[in-house]
């Protein structure tokens, strides 16, 4: 029992480093080099932790050497253009100026279905709409409509609008975040007059606070304290 | 790029520590297997007390490296050879005849512990 609790440990701490050291594309989306390592990283890891007559060194080695590999060669694809269509492969348009590429389609496999049910997921349903439907290394289908089919921005439409700017969070569940009051230039005097103002007596009474950089102040108490 | 250099030299270095492994093994096993040959040798000249204590210097060499070998192999395959030194040393002190194959399944199993780990076609597949 003993061996199995350091071991997963020891696992558990060198797959959280191995992933943090991919970086968060691992997360996300993922390269077939990527998903190759994520499904081979986790079989490896399970089995020196179900049978403690492997040793631990054969679920760490390959962790570790597949780790390497993922970092060389995602260094190389993004040194090398040719690398990356050698291991990832190219985008494939599978929707030119409105007319679905059939040869496209068979050697991507993508069947009629999936490119409409793709299509109702960005809430397009109309095939002579869209400019440019590209299926990316990652599998992911990104679309591009006919300019005369995008929606009108405020640019376009020379409409003034006002940047809110990025929301600062300053009380979160409770508890005062000073380094994000500091940075939009108000200190505790001010944040006590704004919570006095909300009848608020004591700051872990606020689930969620945030200032944005036109002033404006998102506040929600936390629930059964008001 | 330092990322990749330094992905690159860990690379490397494991593969030089793996290289380091296979021969460090093979030289180990090779004083042990030596040792029961012995052993062989002079129970065939009738030597008992020889050959049992050549076995149990060999036993005791295997048990002295059981911290590395646990790190390495499979704790079935080090259970397994520790058996056979045991069965091997019972019937030479029993007296009885012991076959020349007891001697060559001992020794048969500590070289294939670096057959398994050594770069080969049949290893490899």
């Amino acid at each position: 029992m003993l061996i199995v609790f350091f071991r997963t440990l020891i696992i558990y701490v060198s797959l959280l480093f191995a992933m943090r050291l991919m970086g968060k594309r691992q997360l996300g989306e993922l390269e077939l080099s990527e998903l190759v390592i994520t499904v081979l990283i986790s079989d490896i890891a399970a089995h020196p932790l179900q049978d403690i007559g492997i040793p631990l060194m054969n679920g760490l080695l390959p962790i570790i050497i597949l780790l390497c590999c993922e970092l060389i060669i995602s260094g190389v694809i993004v040194k090398s253009n040719r690398a990356k269509e050698f291991i990832c492969g190219k985008p494939s348009f599978l929707i030119v100026d409105g007319t679905i590429d059939q040869q496209q389609m068979k050697k991507n496999r993508v069947t009629l279905d999936e490119l409409a049910e793709e299509l109702r997921g960005q809430s397009v349903l109309d095939i002579s709409r869209i400019k440019y439907a590209i299926l990316e290394t990652d599998g992911r289908l990104n679309i591009v409509l006919f300019p005369s089919e995008r929606p009108a921005t405020a640019g376009q439409l020379q409409v003034q609008t006002q940047d809110s700017g990025y929301p600062m969070i300053i009380i979160n569940n409770g508890k005062i975040v000073p380094k994000n009051l500091l940075l939009c230039g108000k200190d505790e005097a001010w944040l006590d007059k704004q919570l006095s103002d909300r009848q608020v007596k004591n700051v872990r009474d606020v689930y969620l606070m945030s200032i944005n950089s036109s002033g404006q102040i998102y506040f929600a108490a936390t629930e059964g304290k008001q | 790029m330092k990322r990749e250099i330094i992905a690159a030299a860990l690379l490397l270095s494991l593969l030089g520590l793996s290289i380091f492994n296979v021969h460090y093994m093979g030289k180990k096993t090779a004083i042990l297997a030596d040792e029961i040959d012995k052993a062989q040798t002079l129970f065939m000249d009738g030597d008992t007390v020889g050959a049992a204590t050549c076995i149990e210097n060999s036993l005791q060499g295997w048990l002295g490296w059981e911290s590395y070998s646990h790190i390495m192999l499979r704790h079935s395959e080090i259970d397994s050879l520790t058996d056979a030194y045991y069965a091997l040393l019972d019937e030479v002190q029993s007296g009885n005849e012991v076959p020349e194959a007891a001697f060559g399944a001992l020794t048969e199993k500590l070289r294939d512990i670096v057959g398994k780990e050594g770069m080969s076609v049949g290893a490899l597949l």
